[in-house]
C-alpha cells in the first residue's frame, strides 16, 4: 500500500473528492478520463466511492430511532430535555391530554436490574406517588416498556437550578436562608412519610419563577439502588456517587446505612455552598479521588473561612456552627432531623441562641478523625472499587439485614467478590511494579469484606473454610514473614486477619478435631500467625503458635512419609520456628536459645532432604533448605564466622540446584543477594574487608535494581538499609571515611523511608539514630561542624523520641542518656537530661541491670554529683559477683570496678567535688 | 468549572515534566469531555449488552492512571491518546465477546451513528481495529479523525480543532476514510456496487 506522502494516495484522494461532485450516471465516464487508463487506480477509487455510498444507504436504514412520539406508559415523548446521570430525560405529555406534562427519565441498565427496578418501584410506588407537597416534584408513573427499557415519569418542573437561581438574582443571605428553609420543609415532609431522598444536590433542586423550590428525584435512589443483585458495572446509585461525591455523606460513600441523617448531611453541603459559593472541601480537594477521601476523613473548613471577604462577617458564628453541625462525620452528631436544622436557622434569623454552638465543642473535642491525609493511592483505590462496581454489591449490603444477605444470589456474589479481590485481582495487580500502595488499599478493603461476610456466615461450613482461607491469604499478603515475596509491612493488620482465621478454624476444629483439612489449616494459621506475632513484639506467643504448627505438621508427615508435601510443610514450619526464636525480637541469642534454633534447623534439613529424596528438584524443598541454612548460618556467624559462612554457602548451593524457572525468578536473585550480604558480614568480622566489599557488589546491584522498579517496596528498603550499614562498617574498617559517610547517609535516607511506612517500629528509629550518630562523628572529625551538628541533633532527637514513648524499654532510655553525654557536638550535650533518662532506665530495669547502673553512675558524675555516682556504682558491685579466687572477674564486674576507680580519680584530681550535690 | 485550553496544556506539560499531581488536577478538567464520550455511548445503549458508558470512562481513567511514561505535547495529543485507549478497550471487549460467544442473538451494538454497520458485539470491530492500524501507517491524520469521531464521539468541528485542520479538510478526510474503510472491511460489496 502507499503512504500519505506518496503521490498515488494523494491522487486517489483527489479523484475521489472530485468524483463525489459528479452526478452518479456521469461518474463512470469521469473516472475513466481522470484515471488516464490506469485500471488499478480506477478500480480503487471506484470501490472507495462505492463504500462511501453504501454507507449512506446503511445510515438511513440504521437511523437512530427518533424518540418523538414514543410511548411510555400513559405518556408520549415530545422532545429531549437533557442527560442525567442515569440516562436521558425527555419532556412528555399525557396521551390525549396535552395539558399535563411530565419528565420521562430513561434508566440504563441490564435486564436483571430493570426487572428488579420494576419490582422495587411497585413496592415504593404507593408511598412515592403519595408524596404530595408543593415543593416536591411528584412521581407520576414508572415501569418497564415492552422492549425492556425502564423509565420513570415525574412531574415536569420548569425552573432553574438552586445555585443558578440564587446567583443570578443575587439573593441576600436572609433570602437564601428562607429559600433553604422551604427546601428543608419539603425534605422533612418526606421524611415523616418515611422517604429518604439519598441524592440531594443542587441539580435536583429547581426553583420556579415564583421563587418556589421543587425537589426532584425524591426516593428514586432507593428504587434504583438494589444491593447485590445487579452484576457489577450496572449504573446504580454508586455511579452517581462517583459523579457527584461532594454531596454524598461519609456513610453513603462507605456504603453504610443511609438514614435521615444522610439527607441532613447533603442538605448541609447545599447550605454551605448556598452561603459561600464553594464546597466544604474545595480548599484541599481538587480531584474526584481526593474529594471522596476528604468527605470520609477530613474536617471541612468553616464557611466563614472560605467565603469571599464581604461574607465573612455575617457567616462567622451561628451560621458557621450550623453548617458544621450538619456536616459532622458521625451521623448522630448532626441534627437529628431536617426540621431541627431548619429550626436552628430560624433561631438565628430571630436572633435567638442556636443549639449548634454547644454541639460544636463536643464535636471538636472528640477528634476521632484521622489527622493525616489519605494518600491519593488509597483514594484512587476507593475509586477503583466504585468503578468496578464492587461497591455496589457488597457495600450496600446492610449488615444488619442478615436475612437478605443470606439469600443465595447476593451471598455468593459477595463471596465471589471477596475471593476475586484476594486472589485473581490481587495477583494481577501484584504483577505491576509500583503497585504496593494500591495493593495495600485492596488488602484493607478485603478485610472489610471478609468481616462483613463473617458476620453473616452463620452455620455455613463451606463458607467458614473459605473465610478462614480468605483471612489467611490476607494475612500472607499483608506480611510475608519469611521474606518470600514482598510484604506490605502491615503487621498489625496481618495479625488481625490471622487471628480471625484461627478463631474460625478453632471453632471448626472443635466440631471435628481430626479432620485433615482443619488440621492443615490450623497448622497453616499457626504457621502464619507465629512470625507475625513475633514481628509485633509478642515473641513468646509466636513461638507457642509455631510450636503447635510444628507439632501438627510433624504428625502429618510421619503419618504419611512418602508424601512430599507433608515433608515440605514440616520443613517450612521448622524454618518458621527458627526464624521466630532466633530473631532479635523473638528471644535472646543466648546459648540455650541458639541451641534450640540449631536443633530446629537440623530437623528442617531432615525434612527437606527427605522431600528431595522423593523429588530431587522440588523447588519448595530447595528454597526451604536454603532458608534454613541461611538462618542457621546467620546465627553461627556471631560466635564463629567461618562456620557461619560455610553454612550459608550450603544454602547458596541449594539454590543453585533449582530448576531453571525457579532459578531465574527474581525472588531467587533476592534470596541469593541476602545470603551474600551475610557472608560479606562474616568476612568483615574475620578482617577480610576487601573480600567483603567485593562480595557485596552483586547484592547491591540486585537491590538497587529492584528499588528502581518498585520504590515503595518496604522489604527491599530494609535490605538495602542493612546492606549499607554493613558497607559502612567495612569502609570504616578499611579507613575509607568518606565512603563510610556516604553509606551512613544512605542508611539514614532509607531508614526514614521505612519509618514513614511503619512509624510503630522502633528498630528503624534506632538504626537511623545510630547512623546519624556515626555520621556526626565522621563529620566532626573532618571539621564539618555544621553538618555534624545537624546529624548529631537528629540522632539525639530520634533517640529521645523513642525514649519518651510510654512503652520505651530500659535499653532505649539508656541509649538516649549515653548520646546526650557523649555526642561529639559539645553544645548538644545535656547532662541533666541524660541523668533523667538514666534514672528512668535504672528504675525500669529494677535497679539490677549493670548496663543501666553504669550509665547512671556516669550521668551522676557528669552532673557533678560524686556522692550519688559512687553510691550507684557500689550498688551495682553489690549484686555482681566478684571474681572467684584465681579467676578473672566477669566483663560486667570489670566494667563496674573500672567505673568506680574512674570516679575516685576524678574526685581526687578535683574534677568532681566530693559531696557536692547538684 | 470551565477549563481554559491553556490550563489543560499547562497541566499536560507539568505532568510530562514529571509532576504526578498535575495529572490528578488534569482529570477533572477533561472529565466533562470524558463524560461526553460516555454519554455518546449512553445514547446508544440497549438492554442486554455489557458495555457501560460510565464504566468505559472510568476504565479509561484507570488506564490513564497507569500510564507512567506518558509523553505528549498538548491537548490534542491527549485526546488522540485517549482515542487510542478507547480503541484498546473496545477491542478488548470485542475479543472477550468472541471468546465467550455470547449466546446467539446478542443484539448488535452499532459503533456510532456514522458507522452503524460496525457491530461492537461482533468480530467486525477487530477487523476495524486492524484496518485502523493500516490506515495509520498510510495516512495518520485520517486514522486519527476516525478515532476521534467514531470512537470518542467528537463532532467534526471538535476533531478539526484537535487536529488543527480546517473543518472542510476534516469533513473531506472523513468522507474518504469512511469509503476506504468500508472497502477494506467489506471488499466484495464495494466491488459489486456500481
Amino acid at each position: 500500500m502507499s503512504d500519505a506522502g506518496s503521490a498515488y494516495w494523494q491522487r486517489v484522494e483527489e479523484i475521489f473528492h472530485r468524483a463525489l461532485d459528479i452526478p452518479d450516471d456521469a461518474r463512470a465516464a469521469f473516472l475513466g478520463e481522470y484515471c488516464g487508463g490506469d485500471a488499478d487506480l480506477e478500480r480503487e477509487v471506484r470501490e472507495i466511492l462505492n463504500g462511501y455510498e453504501a454507507q449512506d444507504r446503511l445510515d438511513s436504514a440504521h437511523a437512530p430511532e427518533s424518540m418523538e412520539g414514543s410511548r411510555y406508559g400513559a405518556f408520549e415523548i415530545v422532545r429531549k430535555i437533557g442527560e442525567g446521570g442515569m440516562g436521558a430525560v425527555y419532556l412528555a405529555r399525557r396521551h390525549g391530554d396535552f395539558e399535563q406534562r411530565a419528565a420521562i427519565k430513561l434508566i440504563n441498565g441490564t435486564p436483571a436490574a430493570a426487572a428488579l427496578m420494576a419490582a422495587r418501584f411497585h413496592q415504593e410506588r404507593q408511598i412515592l406517588a403519595g408524596l404530595e407537597h408543593p415543593n416536591i416534584a411528584r412521581l407520576l408513573d414508572g415501569g418497564v416498556t415492552g422492549q425492556g427499557q425502564p423509565y420513570l415519569a415525574m412531574e415536569y418542573v420548569e425552573g432553574v437550578r438552586l445555585d443558578q437561581y440564587s446567583e443570578s438574582r443575587s439573593l441576600s443571605i436572609p433570602q437564601r436562608l428562607d429559600l433553604f428553609r422551604k427546601i428543608c420543609a419539603a425534605v422533612h415532609f418526606a421524611h415523616q412519610r418515611l422517604v429518604i431522598h439519598r441524592d440531594l444536590k443542587p441539580g435536583n433542586i429547581l426553583v420556579t419563577d415564583q421563587g418556589e423550590p421543587k425537589l426532584l428525584d425524591f426516593g428514586i435512589a432507593k428504587v434504583l439502588a438494589e444491593p447485590g443483585s445487579a452484576p457489577p458495572g450496572t449504573l446504580t446509585m454508586t455511579s452517581n456517587l462517583l459523579l457527584t461525591p461532594q454531596y454524598a455523606s461519609p456513610e453513603q460513600i462507605q456504603g453504610l446505612s443511609c438514614t435521615v441523617a444522610s439527607d441532613v448531611y447533603s442538605l448541609g453541603v447545599i447550605f454551605y455552598e448556598l452561603l459561600t459559593g464553594k464546597g466544604p472541601y474545595s480548599a484541599t480537594a481538587s480531584t474526584p479521588a481526593e474529594l471522596i477521601a476528604a468527605v470520609v476523613t477530613r474536617e471541612a473548613e468553616r464557611p466563614s473561612v472560605v467565603a469571599p471577604e464581604r461574607l465573612k462577617a455575617p457567616l462567622r458564628g451561628d451560621l458557621d456552627s450550623i453548617a458544621m453541625k450538619a456536616l459532622a462525620k458521625q451521623p448522630d452528631e448532626r441534627y437529628g432531623s431536617v426540621d431541627q436544622f431548619s429550626e436552628d436557622i430560624r433561631r438565628h434569623l430571630e436572633g435567638l441562641p442556636v443549639i449548634a454552638v454547644e454541639g460544636t465543642r463536643l464535636y471538636v473535642a472528640r477528634k476521632f478523625l484521622r489527622r493525616h491525609r489519605v494518600g491519593v493511592a488509597t483514594a484512587a483505590f476507593i475509586l477503583l472499587l466504585l468503578v468496578a462496581g464492587l461497591a455496589g454489591t457488597l457495600w450496600q449490603a446492610r449488615v444488619a439485614d442478615q436475612q437478605r444477605i443470606l439469600a443465595e444470589q447476593r451471598f455468593s456474589d459477595a463471596r465471589k467478590l471477596a475471593n476475586y479481590l484476594l486472589f485473581p485481582l490481587y495477583d494481577a495487580v501484584q504483577a505491576l511494579p509500583g503497585s504496593l500502595p494500591v495493593r495495600a488499599g485492596m488488602a484493607s478493603q478485603s478485610l472489610l469484606y471478609l468481616d462483613r461476610l463473617a458476620v453473616a456466615k452463620g452455620q455455613d461450613r463451606g463458607l467458614s473454610f473459605e473465610l478462614a482461607e480468605g483471612y489467611l491469604r490476607l494475612g500472607e499478603i499483608l506480611e510475608a514473614p519469611l521474606g518470600g515475596g514482598d510484604s506490605l509491612g502491615n503487621a498489625s493488620k496481618a495479625l488481625e486477619s490471622d487471628r480471625k482465621a484461627l478463631a474460625i478454624l478453632e471453632t471448626l476444629g472443635q466440631v471435628n478435631p481430626a479432620e485433615p483439612r482443619v488440621l492443615e489449616n490450623l497448622a497453616k494459621a499457626d504457621f502464619l500467625l507465629g512470625p507475625t506475632l513475633n514481628f509485633l513484639g509478642k515473641p513468646s506467643e509466636g513461638v507457642a503458635r509455631l510450636s503447635e504448627a510444628v507439632r501438627i505438621f510433624d504428625r502429618l508427615s510421619s503419618a504419611d512419609p512418602g508424601n512430599v508435601n507433608r515433608q515440605v510443610d514440616a520443613g517450612r514450619a521448622y524454618v518458621a520456628l527458627m526464624d521466630v526464636i532466633g530473631s532479635p525480637g523473638g528471644g535472646l541469642t543466648e546459648q540455650g536459645t541458639k541451641d534450640r534454633v540449631l536443633a530446629a534447623a537440623n530437623k528442617a534439613y531432615q525434612h527437606f532432604d527427605a522431600a528431595l529424596a522423593l523429588a530431587p528438584t522440588d523447588s519448595r524443598a530447595l528454597l526451604g533448605l536454603a532458608r534454613a541454612y541461611n538462618l542457621a548460618g546467620t546465627l553461627q556467624i556471631a560466635a564463629d564466622p567461618r562456620l557461619g559462612m560455610a553454612t550459608i554457602r550450603k544454602g547458596l548451593d541449594a539454590l543453585s540446584k533449582l530448576p531453571p524457572a525457579a532459578r531465574n525468578a527474581p525472588q531467587t536473585e533476592i534470596d541469593e543477594a541476602r545470603m551474600e550480604t551475610i557472608i560479606a558480614f562474616a568476612q568483615a568480622q574475620l578482617g577480610q574487608d576487601t573480600e567483603a566489599l567485593h562480595t557485596l557488589e552483586r547484592p547491591r546491584e540486585v537491590y538497587e535494581k529492584l528499588a528502581e522498579v518498585d520504590p515503595k517496596n518496604g522489604t527491599n528498603t530494609r535490605r538495602r538499609m542493612s546492606l549499607y550499614r554493613t558497607l559502612a562498617m567495612i569502609q570504616l574498617n578499611l579507613g575509607n571515611k568518606r565512603e563510610a559517610l556516604g553509606d551512613y547517609r544512605k542508611v539514614i535516607e532509607l531508614a526514614s523511608g521505612l519509618i514513614a511506612l511503619d512509624p510503630s517500629k522502633a528498630s528503624n528509629f534506632v538504626i537511623s539514630a545510630e547512623a546519624q550518630g556515626r555520621a556526626a562523628k565522621l563529620l566532626a572529625a573532618d571539621g564539618k561542624m555544621d553538618e555534624a551538628r545537624q546529624y548529631a541533633k537528629a540522632s539525639i532527637d530520634t533517640l529521645e523520641r523513642i525514649a519518651d514513648r510510654p512503652d520505651a524499654a530500659a535499653q532505649n532510655l539508656s541509649e538516649a542518656a549515653i548520646v546526650l553525654m557523649v555526642t561529639p557536638i559539645q553544645s548538644l550535650r545535656d547532662y541533666p537530661r541524660a541523668l533523667q533518662y538514666a534514672r528512668r532506665a535504672d528504675q525500669l530495669s529494677g535497679g539490677k541491670e549493670p548496663g543501666a547502673v553504669i550509665y547512671l553512675a556516669q550521668a551522676y558524675a557528669n552532673n557533678g554529683d560524686a556522692a550519688k555516682a559512687l553510691e550507684t556504682v557500689r550498688r551495682g558491685l553489690a549484686f555482681v559477683a566478684p571474681a572467684a579466687p584465681g579467676q578473672k572477674p566477669s566483663e560486667v564486674r570489670k566494667t563496674l570496678e573500672d567505673e568506680l576507680r574512674d570516679i575516685q580519680i576524678l574526685i581526687k584530681t578535683g574534677h568532681l567535688p566530693p559531696g557536692f550535690n547538684q | 468549572m470551565v477549563p481554559e485550553p491553556g490550563d489543560i496544556t499547562r497541566l499536560l506539560r507539568e505532568w510530562k515534566d514529571g509532576q504526578p499531581e498535575a495529572f490528578e488536577k488534569l482529570l477533572p478538567l477533561v472529565y466533562s469531555d470524558l463524560r461526553r464520550i460516555a454519554s455518546s455511548y449512553l445514547r446508544r445503549e440497549r438492554a442486554g449488552h455489557t458495555l457501560q458508558a460510565t464504566g468505559l470512562v472510568h476504565e479509561l481513567y484507570l488506564r490513564l492512571c497507569n500510564q507512567r511514561e506518558a509523553n505528549w505535547e498538548n491537548r490534542a495529543h491527549f485526546f488522540t491518546f485517549t482515542a487510542k485507549i478507547m480503541r484498546m478497550i473496545l477491542a478488548d471487549h470485542a475479543r472477550r465477546n468472541q471468546r465467550e460467544k455470547r449466546g446467539g442473538g446478542s443484539e448488535p451494538l452499532p459503533l456510532s451513528d456514522q458507522l452503524p454497520w460496525v457491530d461492537l458485539n461482533g468480530p467486525e470491530f477487530l477487523d476495524l481495529d486492524l484496518a485502523l492500524d493500516e490506515l495509520e501507517r498510510i495516512d495518520g491524520r485520517k486514522a486519527q479523525m476516525m478515532e476521534l469521531c467514531y470512537l470518542l464521539g467528537c463532532t467534526t468541528q471538535e476533531s478539526a480543532e484537535i487536529l488543527r485542520i480546517s473543518v472542510a479538510t476534516a469533513e473531506r478526510d472523513l468522507k474518504f476514510a469512511r469509503g476506504w474503510l468500508y472497502r477494506r472491511l467489506r471488499p466484495d460489496e464495494a466491488a459489486r456496487h456500481v
